[in-house]
């Protein structure tokens, strides 16, 4: 490959919980499937959306990357530095360059320290700024974000959901970061808050030639800030590509329902007749064969017997579905 | 003809009015879309149609809901209890913390039907199963024995539907009903509802953040902010046209819509507190036409033209 080394490269990550309840005498202990085989690489200033409907497993990729649950097996590499349990330095330098921004603004906060002690901190435990200044630099990623440096004063229930937020963000920029993993960092603001916020993560973004992981399950949002996008469902990756071609063209049939879902603002655009029957199944238990096949409209005897499609190349992306499907009639309209 | 008819309406916490001067209109059969973001009001002023306001902390301070010729806001509370279900149905936008976890869902079902109507424990059984077959729940004779929990949350939904509509109201008030549902389900979710609306002529007001959802399934909007109606009218004039800045600054911040990788046309700063409604049009401190006069005095809701009205000093049809 000619391509510019990745900044993150993740491998055939899996991560699974023990199923809460009591386990059934000999049935052995019960999981969760949540990341069942990810692999993803994102280059330096990169943004990769990832979405998905809920249980998707979206999250919890996003935080086995960064280490804060446990993968039961793949690799992360930062910078080509395999990062391992085992090897606590490395989850340690992981952390100093990669940062998390949540979706609850005040959840993410501790409500007992100030918003400008909950920035310092970051900055005292990475050793980003010498003791003596602290406070000017508190005060500079404030103004950054876009807050006023007054604010370092109150407590998060003093602040709203899109100045916690912007918080939120303060603190991931203290460490310096060359990734940033925004999971559903929006999602709990009013639209008006939304559209700031996404400004700028766009501006920092561009500024700091930062890699974003952006996690969520809003397409809009997605669209418009990333230029590739990973769509996944039970815990793998369907289709990844580029937002453009994606969003035009979609290959995978859940893509296809996914975007045809979503409810346009064009008034004189119906209501698309619901594409999907049911909901996602449990990732508890995984359907045999191709996942999705007990929802999608094209499934075959291949697709519920068979191997597991795995990501074949497809135009510019990459799709996981045994077959090349014709470009979809019901979304002719779609620009 | 109007099946619903609010006017003039606010709701106050104590000396505090958190929504002011509200009027609607609801015909038969028509699906009114109530927009705006957190704090808007829009969901008090739903809680208010069907007079379950938190007591001792919200009353309805003045104004009138009228339906079939009586008044809502002056009901008794006896007769109130003969509006709920039977007249008016509502949704609630988590169905799992408005079902009970250890009723089964047909005797949820049932429940009102016996009350309301005296109907017999088999009557009232049957009645259950059809309408479980009429939100779409396959098997529904054997599901009515099923509890919340066996169900996910689309089809829950879909039980809070057919609780909701188990006495037969004319209209249903559906607040946020998709906001916790999936995409995909969301779409079902809807169509169902549209489904009801065109098979028993059902009048709804769907209470929703969303402008996607709005633009997909309403026929008339009316837009809130800080407690007041800003516009309202006939959906597809409001979204190709706004005539209040409000309603366009909306629509333009839509990352959906917007120019991708272009910084979006954000609403600077952020809603009003209620304890702190700034004097004249709530809106001024946001809004990008704001005069002089805007600070000064507050716009009243007035016709801009046959069907529509807005509360803006400025506001013209173009």
């Amino acid at each position: 490959m000619n391509a510019p080394l990745p900044l993150l490269n993740v491998t055939d990550l899996v991560v699974r919980f023990r199923a809460a309840g009591i386990a059934r005498p000999f049935a052995g202990a019960r999981y969760i499937n949540a990341v069942n085989g990810v692999s993803l690489a994102v280059a330096p200033g990169e943004t990769l959306g990832i979405v998905g409907e809920s249980g998707c497993g979206k999250s919890t990729l996003g935080r086995a990357i960064l280490h804060l649950v446990e993968a039961q097996a793949g690799e992360v590499r930062f910078e080509d530095d395999l990062v391992s349990t085992r090897d606590k330095d490395s989850i340690a330098r992981l952390r100093g360059q990669a940062a998390m921004i949540f979706q609850d603004p005040y959840g993410s906060l501790n409500p007992r320290i100030s918003v400008g002690e909950a920035v310092a901190e970051v900055l005292r435990v990475h050793g980003k700024a010498a003791p003596d200044a602290v406070p000017a630099r508190v005060a500079e990623l404030l103004r950054l974000v876009g807050l006023s440096a007054e604010l370092a004063e109150r407590r998060p229930h003093q602040l709203s959901g899109g100045q916690c937020q912007r918080v939120g963000i303060a603190r991931a920029l203290a460490i310096e970061p060359r990734l940033i993993i925004a999971d559903e960092c929006v999602a709990a603001l009013d639209v008006s808050i939304q559209a700031q916020i996404l400004n700028l993560l766009m501006e920092l973004q561009r500024r700091m030639n930062l890699s974003l992981i952006f996690i969520s399950h809003d397409l809009g949002v997605v669209r418009h800030l990333c230029r590739r996008v990973a769509v996944m469902y039970l815990g793998r990756i369907v289709e990844i590509g580029p937002t453009e071609q994606v969003f035009a063209a979609p290959k995978h049939p859940y893509t296809r329902a996914l975007l045809a879902a979503v409810p346009d603002i064009d008034p004189d655009r119906a209501l698309a007749p619901p594409q999907l029957r049911g909901e996602p199944p449990s990732p508890q238990d995984l359907p045999a064969g191709c996942p999705f096949h007990p929802r999608c409209p094209h499934a075959q005897e291949v697709c519920a017997h068979g191997e597991t499609p795995v990501l074949r190349p497809s135009e510019r992306g990459h799709v996981a579905c045994h077959f090349d499907l014709p470009p979809d009639a019901q979304q002719g309209e779609e620009p | 003809m109007s099946l619903l008819t609010v006017r003039n309406l606010s709701i106050a916490a104590g000396a505090r009015t958190l929504v002011e001067e509200v009027d609607l209109d609801l015909a038969e059969g028509e699906v009114l879309g109530l927009v705006g973001e957190s704090g808007s009001g829009k969901t008090i002023t739903c809680r208010a149609l069907m007079r379950l306001l938190p007591a001792g902390e919200l009353h309805i301070a003045s104004g009138s809901i009228e339906l079939r010729g009586r008044d809502l806001a002056r009901d008794s509370e006896a007769d109130m209890r003969r509006v709920r279900g039977v007249e008016i149905g509502m949704i609630f936008q988590n169905p799992s913390s408005h079902l009970d976890p250890v009723m089964r869902i047909g005797d949820q079902i049932a429940e009102s039907v016996r009350f309301h109507e005296g109907a017999s424990a088999q009557d009232a059984r049957d009645r259950a199963i059809e309408l479980l077959r009429q939100v779409g729940i396959p098997d529904p004779a054997r599901r009515i024995g099923a509890f919340p929990h066996e169900f996910s949350g689309g089809m829950r939904q879909r039980v809070m539907i057919a609780v909701a509509l188990a006495c037969r109201p004319k209209i249903l008030i559906a607040d946020e009903p998709t906001t916790a549902l999936d995409v995909t389900v969301q779409a079902q979710v809807l169509r169902l509802l549209l489904d009801l609306r065109d098979r028993l002529g059902l009048a709804i007001v769907l209470v929703t953040h969303n402008l996607g959802v709005v633009a997909q399934t309403c026929d008339t909007l009316a837009v809130m902010y800080a407690g007041r109606v800003m516009e309202r009218g006939p959906k597809r004039d409001l979204l190709r046209a706004p005539a209040h800045p409000y309603t366009a600054a909306l629509l333009k911040c839509q990352p959906g819509s917007a120019d991708p990788a272009q910084p979006l046309p954000a609403i600077p700063g952020q809603p009003p507190s209620p304890n702190a409604f700034p004097d004249g049009c709530r809106f001024h401190p946001r809004c990008p036409r704001a005069a002089i006069i805007c600070q000064e005095q507050r716009p009243a809701l007035r016709a801009i033209s046959a069907n529509r009205a807005a509360a803006c000093h400025f506001a013209v049809v173009s």
